[in-house]
């Protein structure tokens, strides 16, 4: 039964497709951003959810325990022993009790990013740098970023080059996304569909890794169940024929299987009860390790890290991610930067960030939480909190004379097998830059530089498309290096200029091809390399709160100094200019640049905080001086003022006599 | 608020301050005269002077000069700007600020060391006490002889509040407290100055 719905459903599918693509329905171009989102269709379904009997807590606080029967893609249960077995789906098993439309708006799944605007979050980086190529990728309109979709990325190569770090849904899943181009091998892949058990599986044997394994392997539907303790699946979708179905073996019958297997799921039958229910350790409260398999930022180098690299100070007092990234049952998780309750309009949020936790105030009654201390800083006037950002101080790494090169889970694919572990790997990131904020108050960031292959068309940047740099560009480029970690390749001037020839070539007089690196297009002039500042190749910044440092090993620790000297990290530190055109050299920007302050003002207020000592003992003794001279003659005046009482008394007890 | 309010008192008293002047016959370019002439006075003459008694006379008044020259600068670089941006003193003005700071605090507690024997409430004083209210020399003279204390006192405050503010022993929210004080200290200051001034030219015209 389950075979042949499965055919019928996919028959009909792709019939529809097909019909609906003649009749122009499905046009690349008429898919407006919103609608390849999925964002506006998912919030009107949100009006009319009903909810399910796992969405809304009665109030007890213990786990209730997730003994459940396991569903399909089509809706059927799985039962031990069965003889065509198929993944099993979290849409269906998970969305028996909760209603999964609902779920599906969450942060990590609907890219609904709509407060981005002002707060830049991480990006997937494509790198490549054969191409010379590094460019920030966001479906959520992050200024300074590209969407996918303008350089030929689609959903489905998306999903195969980032998967491993997202948790499926919307993107990974929308029918309206998968276009013509890709219909048949989402087909054959599957949808990826919400991993719930990436975050809520506390089962130590479930495995982040086994899923970015599934990922690359094409085998999306199969993906979460193999990283499950309960199933171990087998097989390349990616291998598989456009017309492969799991359940007709003659779609695949040209295939080696002994080379090259089918996708196949086999169940631990012993996980199943006389039910053909199986319990999964469910835990709302999420473990940390879930979380830092995508969200974790280390050193790329490896010197001394042991005893640089440490926890975030909460963390290591016992606190889980999830004790202030909350959500309900939307799964819009906050943020927890300082403007996160204006921009979503919700007052409550304030409490979540550092300020509404530790420090108290009349309208904010939810301070205190997990017995967060209320910092005294001692001796910093409030001008530094009107100016900075809490995590100018307690986050990310402590500056140093040149910002630090890191490496992040989802850039640098850390905890999936086979990842470059050298130092510098690809791409570069700098860690911590001082950038200022759209709230006008300094936060720490990290920092790329972008570098890719443009057409300039009516002084707009628009990027070409990754398959034709691949394969115009790069073999043009001959940096055939399989090196993807060091110091980022340079090529000559002379390279650079006979490749925009070739490729001028090819897009005629219509628009012009430059290159865009180190904060610069670069252009053919005649027979020379002319630079132009563009907005579009500016480094992209996003803003970083962890790790956390405890106050003893906060920026300001050691008094004024450690941020008003004339040579201080903070203000004067290097942020490498990362050139892909040798002619550029290796240059460094002050950070005071991205903090958008006068360095010379900064050097001179600086150099005046030498002569503080001196001024404090001014003060203090001029002060001394005042008082003593004030008060002797406050002295004088009493007894000048009781002479004058008393001698009066004396003259009118002489009248009376 | 404090912005507004404070920017409010400060008209009201400058106001006050020049109708009260005009009234008594003394123009606001009457002031600046004053104090430019004796100010040029005092810097072209000999450092060397061989009357030492006249040299230190003044050095006295240099003091005064240099203390109501400084206090007209931190005036300028600290309200306006606070005043009108309504936020916490930066940039080129709190360098300015900064650095001027200790040459007042110097020349404040030099001025109160020369002058305050001068200043010094004798009898007369104490009976011009009930007698406040009349307008006649002596009486001025009682006027200027307080309001010089008042601000002695209200010095107090201002420098002190610094002092702590440079030292890390209060947090943040005592030191927001201390700058709250200087604050209001310096208005303060800067009201009694003016009514020093009143004062001072209104007892030379009765």
């Amino acid at each position: 039964m389950n075979k042949f719905n499965s055919q019928l459903n996919y028959f009909v599918t792709f019939m529809l497709c097909i019909a609906t693509s003649l009749l122009g329905q499905i046009n690349d171009s008429t898919i407006s951003e919103s609608d390849s989102l999925g964002i506006d269709s998912t919030k009107n379904e949100a009006k009319q959810i009903i909810y399910k009997i796992g969405d809304l807590a009665d109030g007890n606080k213990s786990v209730p325990v997730h003994l459940i029967k396991l569903f399909d893609e089509n809706g059927y249960s799985i039962h031990k022993g069965d003889q065509y077995t198929v993944p099993f789906s979290t849409k269906n098993t998970c969305g028996d009790c909760h209603t999964y439309e609902l779920i599906k708006q969450g942060t990590h799944f609907a890219f609904d990013t709509s407060d981005t605007t002002k707060h830049k979050g991480e990006p997937f980086i494509y790198s490549n740098h054969k191409s010379l190529t590094v460019l920030p990728l966001s479906y959520g309109n992050f200024q300074g970023t590209i969407n996918p979709d303008s350089i030929g990325i689609s959903p489905f190569q998306f999903t195969k080059m980032f998967g491993s770090h997202i948790t499926g849904g919307n993107l990974t899943e929308n029918e309206e996304l998968q276009k013509i181009n890709n219909y048949l091998r989402w087909q054959v892949s599957g949808k990826l569909e919400i991993n719930c058990l990436v975050c809520h599986d506390s089962d130590p044997e479930y495995d982040q890794a086994e899923f970015a394994k599934q990922i690359k392997n094409e085998n999306f539907r199969w993906a979460g169940s193999a990283a499950s303790s309960i199933a171990n699946v087998k097989g390349f979708a990616s291998k598989m024929p456009d017309n492969f179905d799991p359940y007709n073996t003659n779609t695949f019958v040209d295939v080696d299987l002994r080379t090259t297997p089918a996708p196949s799921v086999t169940y631990t039958t012993e996980k199943f009860n006389e039910d053909n229910k199986v319990f999964f350790d469910i835990d709302k409260n999420i473990k940390n390790e879930r979380c830092l398999f995508c969200h974790t930022t280390t050193l790329n180098s490896d010197d001394k890290k042991f005893i640089t690299e440490q926890q975030d100070v909460h963390i290591t007092s016992g606190m889980k991610c999830v004790a202030c990234h909350k959500n309900d049952i939307g799964h819009n998780i906050t943020a927890g930067y300082e403007d996160e309750h204006l921009v979503k309009n919700d007052k409550n949020l304030f409490s979540f960030t550092c300020e509404g936790c530790h420090i108290s105030t009349e309208e904010n009654k939810f301070s205190g939480r997990f017995g967060a201390p209320m910092p005294y800083h001692e001796g910093i006037p409030s001008i530094h909190f009107e100016k900075l950002s809490c995590t100018v101080c307690h986050s990310s790494y402590y500056p140093e004379e040149k910002t630090q090169i890191v490496k992040t889970s989802r850039a640098h694919k850390l905890g999936v097998p086979g990842p470059n572990k050298m130092p510098s790997t690809y791409p570069l990131i700098q860690s911590p830059v001082f950038v200022r904020a759209a709230n006008g108050k300094l936060e720490p960031h990290n920092l790329i530089w972008p570098s890719y292959w443009a057409r300039k068309k009516d002084n707009n940047i628009i990027p070409l498309d990754i398959s034709f740099v691949e394969d115009n560009i790069q073999p043009l480029l001959g940096l055939d290096s399989l090196y993807n970690f060091g110091e980022w390749p340079q090529v000559e001037d002379s390279t650079l200029i006979s490749v925009l020839d070739s490729i001028n070539i090819i897009f005629g007089e219509d628009s012009k091809i430059v290159f865009i690196s180190n904060g610069k297009a670069f252009e053919k002039n005649g027979n020379s390399l002319i630079r132009v500042d563009f907005d579009e190749a500016k480094p992209y910044t996003w803003s970083i709160a962890h790790n956390v440092r405890p106050a003893q090993q906060s920026l300001g620790i050691n008094g004024c100094y450690d941020c008003h000297s004339i040579d201080s990290d903070f203000y004067f530190g290097n942020v490498s200019i990362i050139s892909s055109v040798k002619s550029e050299g290796k240059g460094n920007i002050s950070m005071s640049k991205f903090e958008d302050l006068n360095s010379l003002y900064h050097r001179i207020f600086s150099f005046s905080f030498y002569f503080r000592p001196a001024l404090k003992i001014i003060l203090l003794i001029s002060t001394i001086a005042i008082i003593l001279i004030v008060f002797s003659y406050i002295l004088s005046g009493i007894k000048s003022g009781a002479e004058y009482f008393s001698s009066d008394l004396n003259s009118n007890q002489e009248n009376n006599i | 608020m404090f912005a507004i309010i404070t920017f409010l008192i400060i008209l009201l008293s400058g106001l006050i301050f020049f109708s009260k002047l005009k009234k008594r016959g003394i123009e606001l370019k009457d002031v600046i005269n004053h104090f430019t002439t004796e100010s040029k006075k005092i810097l072209s003459s000999s450092i060397n002077d061989k009357n030492r008694f006249e040299s230190f006379i003044k050095f006295k008044y240099s003091i005064l000069y240099l203390t109501l020259a400084m206090f007209l600068i931190l005036f300028l670089s600290s309200f306006l700007p606070t005043l009108f941006t309504g936020e916490h003193l930066t940039g080129l003005f709190l360098v300015i600020h900064v650095t001027l700071a200790p040459v007042f605090a110097v020349a404040i507690s030099l001025l109160l060391l020369f002058f305050s024997f001068s200043f010094k409430l004798n009898q007369e004083d104490f009976e011009n006490l009930p007698r406040i209210k009349e307008d006649n020399k002596s009486v001025n003279n009682t006027k200027v002889k307080l309001t010089f204390w008042i601000l002695a006192l209200i010095s107090i405050p201002l420098l002190s509040s610094i002092i702590l503010i440079l030292y890390p022993i209060l947090g943040t929210e005592s030191q927001n407290w201390n700058i709250i004080i200087h604050r209001i200290s310096a208005m303060l200051f800067s009201i009694f100055v003016l009514v020093l001034i009143y004062y001072i030219f209104g007892s030379k015209k009765v």
